[in-house]
């Protein structure tokens, strides 16, 4: 710093400027702007703090040595980095100090601000990461702060060269004219402004040649501040013994009114900022992307409108999937029941039993699940389109009013809808609640939605005996699904998760194209979740049946078991469906259709395999013989037992995984009595009504 | 469209109209919903925009300036969490 101090011969005049701000204001980006990039780097006296001294580029006829001074938030003497900063100011005494301030944190900025002017710096601002707060809705007034603070308010954007160029003028502009600060900015109450007014009196008494060199009320509010710098400063005055008194008295006064006067001056500038920074301060209207979700969700979340959306969305939904996945199940059907059914059958080298193994158990029983894999993998897919658009956050919200009157939050939505498609899915979807009772129970209900492999069922029996309702019979299912969730849900909320509900929180991400790479993992993710259960769970479940089916107490009965009624009746399979059905019996349904459902616990979808097994009917037979098997009301009450009775093996085992196996088997249990008990009631109403 | 300088009024956010833009001064409740509403941004002295108040049911509400989350998120909220969260008008957005 000693350069600009020699050599005469040049002519043009020499400036000191230096820069403050906030940390991370983007005051080094400033700098090195306003020098081109090129500094001297250096440490302050005595201390490893970082000094970068640089010329003002681009300006001509004046030599401007530009000074970058530590971010700071305030001018107190308790950190370093503070006591450079404003030793630097009141002892080297810049020409122009230009303050580097976040117009998205305007606050923090204008208290420093406002302590800068006590210094009467003569301070022009630079009002920097105007974007910034732009993007988060609101605008500086900079002419209105302009106009308040009396100095030079230039917006800048440091890191894309918005207002440098202006900058720097305006620091010219500065150098020259001198300071314009407005004084007296704040009134720290008649008390204490007294107080300040009778240490200036003194010290311009006693200390005349202090005064000369700092400003006589920032002097005046640091004493009484008890300020050690400053105090230490003055020690070496002849009477600072008597001015110290003096203050002191003053001090030991005030604190009766206004509690600590360090902190009461501190906490009216800092209030005085905030004020400021609300009056210049006005909020914008968002940007083009946060327009059009205003104007999806004035739709899509609307008070009356939004439930009806939600159901016609949902049924696209399914409608999607079932339309679209038609030929591709029709397709896998005819590769698995036809061409690889009769492959095996017709090899000559392994024996019967195994050939039958394979054909009539495996590939029947995985084959029927197999089909099912297009339309979960299409349901899948919308749904991860809706996720992606955003639209699934948005329902989580519609339903929440209906949700929450079922002590639910409306995020339970979420797996339900996941549920549609496959049960297993649907319980890892339970992670994103965060209570933990919402989600133990959201995990105890998914089950309840009716995920596609029980569509089969509904099928199978609704086309036997349903005539023309089949179609409003299979939508029931769906529905009472969804409405039996919400009663239990309520219900293990009530009585065995109590705990109070934390309530509903959602973040709604803006709405956005769905990327196609990331829909399809979502898509695979799930799909995955049900070809994996059908790998293994549902393999060795089928294998068990074949076993059970052709097996008995007499020993192995041969495959025409499969074939003979009268035969597969002497099999396990046989008594384990004639010792249930005397369980059932009030139920109405034959032990057949009983013994098809120990085998819907593997998969729901084995239901309708296990029935055309045991009535000896093929695919096209088992229509008439479910038609002369059930009546209207019998085949409903087995629809909704379907429906209700135990999720497949695969998803008690998520259960487990997820919860323990303590939640498992509340699953298995709950389910199982409702089972039993909506499909009682529904046979008795039905018989009391119909006859 | 711009702020005014009407408003401080103090409210829970559920009562709060369409287009207000408000400051959290408290929240009751545990400290699971303290938490987990500061991991989205809302804590004393955040400011919010709401959205929709469709009272008495779930408010969304839009982040402005927050502490401990990146501001433009948008938040919904059930009414009994709406109702936890204590604000101050500082002003309408008069687009609503």
């Amino acid at each position: 710093m000693t350069h600009n101090t020699e050599s005469r011969e040049e002519e043009v005049p020499k400036y000191k400027v230096a820069i403050v701000g906030t940390p991370n204001v983007g005051k080094s980006i400033i700098f090195n702007k306003l020098t081109g990039g090129r500094a001297w780097v250096g440490n302050w006296p005595g201390v490893t703090v970082e000094k970068k001294v640089g010329k003002l580029v681009g300006v001509e006829g004046v030599d401007v040595e530009v000074t970058d001074l530590p971010g700071i938030y305030s001018l107190t003497a308790y950190s370093v980095d503070e006591l450079i900063a404003r030793n630097f100011i009141v002892e080297e005494k810049p020409d122009v100090v230009v303050v580097v301030a976040n117009a998205a944190n305007l606050e923090r900025s204008l208290y420093l601000i406002l302590s800068l002017m006590e210094l009467e710096a003569n301070i022009v601002v630079a009002l920097n990461m105007i974007d910034v707060a732009r993007d988060e809705g609101y605008e500086v007034m900079h002419d209105k702060l302009e106009h308040i603070l009396g100095v030079p308010v230039i917006p800048t954007i440091a890191i894309a060269n918005v207002g440098i160029n202006e900058l720097k003028k305006a620091i010219i502009n500065a150098l020259t004219k001198g300071s314009t600060s407005r004084k007296l900015l704040i009134n720290y109450g008649s008390d204490v402004e007294k107080a300040i007014k009778d240490i200036e009196l003194m010290l311009s008494k006693l200390a005349p040649g202090i005064t000369r060199k700092y400003p006589l009320r920032w002097l005046a509010i640091k004493l009484l501040e008890n300020d050690r710098e400053i105090v230490d400063k003055l020690r070496s005055i002849k009477d600072f013994p008597k001015l110290e008194g003096f203050i002191n008295d003053l001090r030991a006064k005030l604190e009766k009114s206004v509690g600590d006067v360090e902190a009461y001056i501190a906490e009216v500038k800092f209030r005085k900022a905030v004020e400021l920074s609300r009056y210049v301060t006005r909020y914008i209207t968002l940007t083009g992307k946060v327009t059009i979700t205003d104007l999806l969700d004035a739709i899509l979340t609307h008070k009356v409108l939004g439930i009806p959306l939600a159901l016609s969305i949902i049924y696209l939904l399914f409608r999607f999937a079932f339309d679209i996945s038609a030929p591709f199940s029709d397709v896998i059907d005819i590769l698995i029941n036809n061409v690889v059914h009769d492959l095996i059958i017709n090899l000559e080298s392994i024996p019967p039993w195994l050939a039958s193994l394979l054909a009539d158990g495996i590939l029947a029983g995985v084959g029927a699940v197999l089909v099912f894999l297009p339309i979960i993998a299409f349901f899948f897919l919308g749904l991860a389109v809706l996720e992606d658009i955003g639209y699934l956050a948005r329902l989580a919200f519609v339903v929440d009013k209906i949700f929450h009157k079922f002590n639910l939050p409306g995020k339970v939505m979420i797996p339900l809808m996941v549920g549609f498609g496959c049960n297993v899915p649907a319980i890892l979807a339970t992670r994103t609640i965060e209570d933990e009772n919402d989600r133990k129970v959201a995990a105890l209900i998914a089950p309840l939605s009716s995920c596609s492999a029980r569509l089969p069922v509904y099928l199978a029996i609704a086309g036997a005996v349903m005539g023309t309702y089949a179609g409003a019979a299979i939508a029931t299912m769906y529905w009472l699904g969804i409405m039996l969730a919400l009663v239990m849900g309520l219900i293990l909320r009530k009585f065995v998760f109590k705990g109070p509900t934390t309530g509903f929180i959602m973040e709604l991400p803006p709405y956005l194209m769905p990327r196609p790479d990331s829909v399809l993992l979502k898509t695979w993710e799930r799909t995955k979740k049900f070809l994996v259960k059908a790998g293994t769970v549902i393999l060795m479940g089928v294998a068990l049946v074949w076993v059970l089916s052709v097996t008995g107490p007499t020993g192995y009965l041969g495959t025409q078991a499969l074939e003979d009624p009268e035969v597969l009746s002497i099999s396990w399979i046989g008594y384990i469906g004639k010792f249930l059905h005397t369980v059932m019996e009030p139920l109405g349904w034959d032990w057949k259709a009983t013994a098809a459902l120990v085998f819907g616990f593997v998969a729901k979808e084995i239901v309708v395999g296990t029935m055309g097994v045991l009535y000896g009917a093929g695919e096209e037979g088992l229509t008439t013989v479910l038609s002369k098997v059930f009546t209207p009301i019998t085949g409903f009450a087995y629809m909704v037992f379907v429906l209700i009775y135990v999720p497949c093996i695969a998803t008690l085992a998520m259960i487990r995984s997820e919860l323990g196996l303590k939640y498992a088997l509340i699953a298995l249990v709950y389910e199982v009595l409702l089972a039993y008990f909506m499909a009682l009631l529904i046979t008795s109403l039905g018989t009391l009504i119909i006859g | 469209m711009y702020y005014s300088k009407e408003g401080g009024e103090i409210m829970p956010l559920a009562y709060v109209g369409d287009g207000a833009i408000v400051e959290v001064l408290n929240i009751g409740g545990g400290r699971g919903l303290v938490r987990r509403l500061r991991d989205l941004g809302i804590h004393e002295g955040s400011k919010l925009k709401v959205i929709k108040s469709a009272g008495p049911g779930p408010v969304i509400i839009h982040l402005i300036s927050s502490k401990s989350s990146p501001i433009g998120r948008r938040i919904a909220l059930g009414f009994g969490v709406a109702m936890k969260v204590l604000v101050k008008v500082i002003g309408y957005d008069t687009q609503y």
